[in-house]
């Protein structure tokens, strides 16, 4: 992974010149925490939001954009993708030295429409296809080289226990020799060459290349993110979480629901990825029934963020899934934080992703409607405080609806 | 679901004659109009009157609700058990196949799109033979009593769907049979019409599965043409008259620009299909490609087709900072991925690949500028999705609300020719109504209550994880 990280400091250096600071002055601020504004201002400064609030004074170094009857808030956060690369998964079932990284192609129109639509954070990784499926990584839609669009270079392995070949018991069985495996290997290594460093170091303690990361997972350095089709699976996974000592995130599927009580009070960061609200025959009556999965999370407490989903608006708009949760019965606000704050903190990325907020980083929207109302695009799309997007200034949209639009 | 049969209960068990009133924030006619708040009254099946001031009967006061008449999907094979496979494989041409009297309005896939504020809908056989057989419109409702007609329209398939796979094992194979191209598609079309003009001509005697060819030159019978792209249309209307075919719509369009003024010129509507179709689906020439002959053509030099113009924009797109940078680009545009699932051997040339990405939402918009009358259809992609998304995302891509209604209820009424039953609130038409939890283009409100002919079909329950 060190070629990575080398790659990425050579490029960031170079684009490092400093922002100009940008204010956007007199929007409706959707801040996501905290109460809505009207006409209040933002400014960027440095990449980071500096403030959020009415009046803020410009000086002339500034670039001032008048937002007015605009709608500003922070960018969308994906949460768990699969899209942007050429494949998501190797037909080979335990595979933990991949790396999206190595799959990932700046060129896919989904990154291109990633940039369209305000999804600004992205976590992309292995598919579900797997049963170890490799590291996985969080980009911004902005680049030529992967390099330049790398927020976090990994952002953890994937493990998937939907069963490869129907076979519950076999799945689970060789993701448990591999991770046996692999400790053993750690531990093996590190009584061999006990002496070489006082702390744990994979190069001291000639940790094999290839099981360096499971090594890193099994040390808690690196999170699992394990996806669940039923509610049997997310027992096996809350089993993994204690028997290997794992930083779990969910990704969770149709099939779940029964468990959801089972995540009460864990505070293990949940991804919602099947559909809001998924049928299915009552096996008594043969009825079918439909199960709302936001409204169940909610009545057990558990805290979640949705990400795409397959279909035809589901697959593209973070702003139709939001819309699709108040559907479910969900607030405004529960709404728009599951596509923005709780899809931050899913992720890792809390602190700096999600919010308009001081100190976080300068990645927002200006809209021209509100995120809910379906009718809104993304009028100038603003990454670490510079304007990476416009509209007015997009030549695909040009070809589509005319110049005039 | 307890609420919604005592519901019914009440409705049955109300004196005949008295109406129910439904009072709504408000109504959206479907002609374009609406009027708010509204007062919606329903006796005998039918709606009795939509006004603006208040009517006697049992009211049922729906707060912020807005209504519309029941959608309509204009182009559908739910409730058929081959669903996108209705077609006799024996035979490419099979008028007389009904695929209507196949369908099955219990089953769970009509019951989604009950779910969805869908009404009515258009059923078709498969794409997989050239005359395909009838197409008919039918009620999601079970209990339906509106008569069915299972002969509505005549389904004729262009473009390459017939010939998938019949070029398995290559010319001498097992499986190889006719059609395997574009042209072959269009003879069956020119052979069998012909077959019957010169029985007409010479007095021979009708064969009885030709019968529907003959209702369709005589006029008594509309073909519902199945044409993906503008290359298809154009090929439709030079069938039509050079066969003379005076009845004509055009179904299953996704890709539409150059035909649009030949449509309004000629009076074909318009039935548009999945909007899922174009969205990450450009041609697949160059290294995987498919050319018209249906022949896979491997190893050419990706890109070949270039013209100066897509080059420019390409130039044009890279300076704007899309990620897209130009080496890669063409790539990106002949190999759009895995998840490519254009109809086999579909092949458009760069041009009108590179519009193709214009989602159906923006297609209306160009049919509205060309003044020809087309509606939404759902056909298969409404697993993921919901029929009133087609209006909600045309809105956003600035098509009229009221046309973008209009387009999944009067408009396909009329194309349909049920207009005078179905498609909008007015006095006098069968009562298929929804009842959304607020304005229906609105991705946050969705069907509360769904009547068919006054019936209560459907009711959601508020606020429940199931």
């Amino acid at each position: 992974m060190l070629h990575w990280k080398l790659l990425a400091l050579v490029v960031i250096s170079a684009t490092l010149a400093p922002a100009q600071a940008l204010l956007l002055r007199g929007g409706r601020v959707i801040p996501v925490i905290g109460p809505e504004l009207e006409s209040a201002d933002v400014l960027i400064r440095d990449g980071k939001i500096e403030a959020v609030g009415k009046d803020l004074a410009s000086d002339g170094e500034m670039r001032v954009l008048d937002v007015r009857g605009r709608v500003v808030m922070p960018a969308f956060v994906i949460p768990h993708t699969s899209e942007g690369m050429d494949r998501p998964n190797e037909m080979v079932p335990v595979t933990p030295f991949l790396s999206v990284l190595d799959s990932l192609d700046s060129s896919r129109p989904f990154f291109e429409d990633c940039l369209r639509d305000g999804n600004y954070t992205i976590a992309v990784m292995p598919g579900e296809m797997t049963i170890i499926g490799g590291t996985g990584t969080i980009v911004k839609p902005r680049g030529l080289a992967v390099e330049e669009m790398l927020i976090t270079g990994n952002a953890g392995m994937k493990l998937s226990l939907m069963p490869m070949s129907g076979n519950r018991a076999g799945h689970l069985a060789k993701l448990r020799a591999a991770l046996d495996d692999a400790k053993r290997h750690m531990e093996d290594q590190q009584a061999k060459h006990a002496g070489a460093s006082d702390v744990f170091d994979m190069d001291a303690f000639q940790v094999e290349q290839r099981r360096r990361e499971m090594v890193r997972m099994l040390r808690g350095e690196l999170p699992a993110w394990i996806a669940c089709a039923t509610a049997a699976d997310v027992e096996q996974a809350l089993r993994l979480e204690a028997d290997y000592k794992l930083d779990v995130r969910l990704v969770l599927g149709n099939d779940t629901w029964r468990a959801f009580a089972r995540l009460k009070g864990r505070k293990l960061p949940v991804i919602l990825a099947g559909e809001f609200q998924p049928r299915e025959d009552d096996p008594e009556t043969g009825k079918e029934v439909v199960r709302n999965l936001p409204q169940l999370l909610k009545e057990a407490g558990v805290r979640f963020a949705v990400t795409t989903a397959p279909g035809s608006l589901a697959r593209r708009y973070m702003w139709y899934q939001a819309a699709s949760l108040v559907r479910c019965g969900l607030s405004r606000e529960e709404a728009l934080a599951a596509v923005t704050t709780n899809a931050a903190e899913a992720i890792g990325l809390g602190a700096r992703k999600g919010a308009l907020d001081k100190g976080r980083d300068g990645d927002v929207l200006v809209l021209t409607d509100d995120p809910l109302s379906g009718l809104a695009w993304v009028e100038t799309g603003i990454i670490g405080g510079r304007v990476v997007y416009e509209r007015a200034k997009d030549p695909r949209l040009s070809e589509i609806f005319g110049a005039g639009r | 679901m307890r609420s919604c049969s005592v519901l019914v209960l009440v409705l049955s068990l109300l004196p005949l004659g008295a109406q129910t009133v439904y009072k709504v924030a408000r109504a959206h006619i479907g002609n374009g109009e609406s009027v708010a708040p509204a007062w919606v009254a329903v006796a005998g099946g039918r709606i009795t009157a939509v006004s603006k001031e208040a009517l006697s009967g049992e009211v049922t006061d729906c707060g912020s609700a807005e209504i519309t008449a029941g959608l309509i999907d204009a182009w559908s094979s739910a409730g058929l058990r081959n669903a996108e496979n209705e077609n006799e494989e024996g035979s490419e041409v099979t008028p007389a196949m009904e695929p209507t009297v196949l369908y099955e309005p219990g089953r769970p896939e009509v019951l989604r799109r009950l779910q969805q504020g869908i009404t009515s809908l258009c059923i078709h056989p498969g794409t997989r033979a050239v005359i395909s057989g009838f197409a008919g419109v039918v009620s999601t409702d079970d209990a339906s009593k509106a008569p069915r007609t299972p002969r509505g329209f005549l389904t004729i398939v262009l473009g390459l769907d017939p010939a998938a796979g019949n070029f398995r094992g290559g010319m001498n194979g097992f499986y190889a049979r006719r059609p395997n191209s574009r042209m072959g598609v269009v003879y069956d079309v020119r052979s069998s019409f012909m077959k019957v003009a010169d029985d007409l001509r010479t007095g021979r005697a009708i064969a009885t599965e030709d019968l529907p060819l003959v209702e369709v030159l005589q006029g008594r019978l509309s073909v519902l043409w199945y044409t993906q792209t503008d290359k298809e249309i154009f090929t439709a209307l030079r069938l039509a008259e050079e066969l003379g075919i005076p009845r004509n719509i055009c179904a299953g369009v996704v890709a539409v620009g150059s035909s649009a003024a030949e449509l309004k010129a000629r009076g074909v509507p318009v039935l548009l299909g999945s909007m899922n179709w174009p969205q990450y689906q450009v041609a697949r020439r160059g290294r995987r490609g498919v050319a018209d002959d249906g022949h896979a053509h491997q190893g050419h030099s990706h890109g070949a087709g270039l013209t100066a113009e897509v080059e420019a924009r390409l130039r044009a797109l890279a300076e704007a900072g899309m990620t897209h940078p130009i080496d890669t680009h063409e790539e990106a545009l002949f190999d759009s991925g895995d998840d490519c699932c254009m109809a086999p051997g579909v092949d458009l040339d760069v041009s009108s690949a590179w519009k193709a990405r214009a989602p159906v939402t923006t297609q209306a918009r160009i049919l509205a500028h060309a003044g020809v009358a087309a509606a939404f259809a759902g056909g298969t992609d409404l697993e993921g999705a919901q029929l009133i998304d087609y209006a909600r995302l045309a809105v956003r891509d600035g098509l009229d609300p009221a046309r973008a209604l209009s387009m999944l209820t009067l408009e396909p009424a009329r194309i349909l020719g049920v207009a005078a039953h179905k498609g909008s609130l007015e006095a006098g038409k069968d009562a298929d109504l929804v009842i959304w939890s607020g304005n229906p283009l609105r991705p946050d409100s969705e069907p509360r209550l769904v009547l068919v002919e006054g019936r209560v079909v459907f009711q959601k329950p508020v606020g429940k994880g199931g």
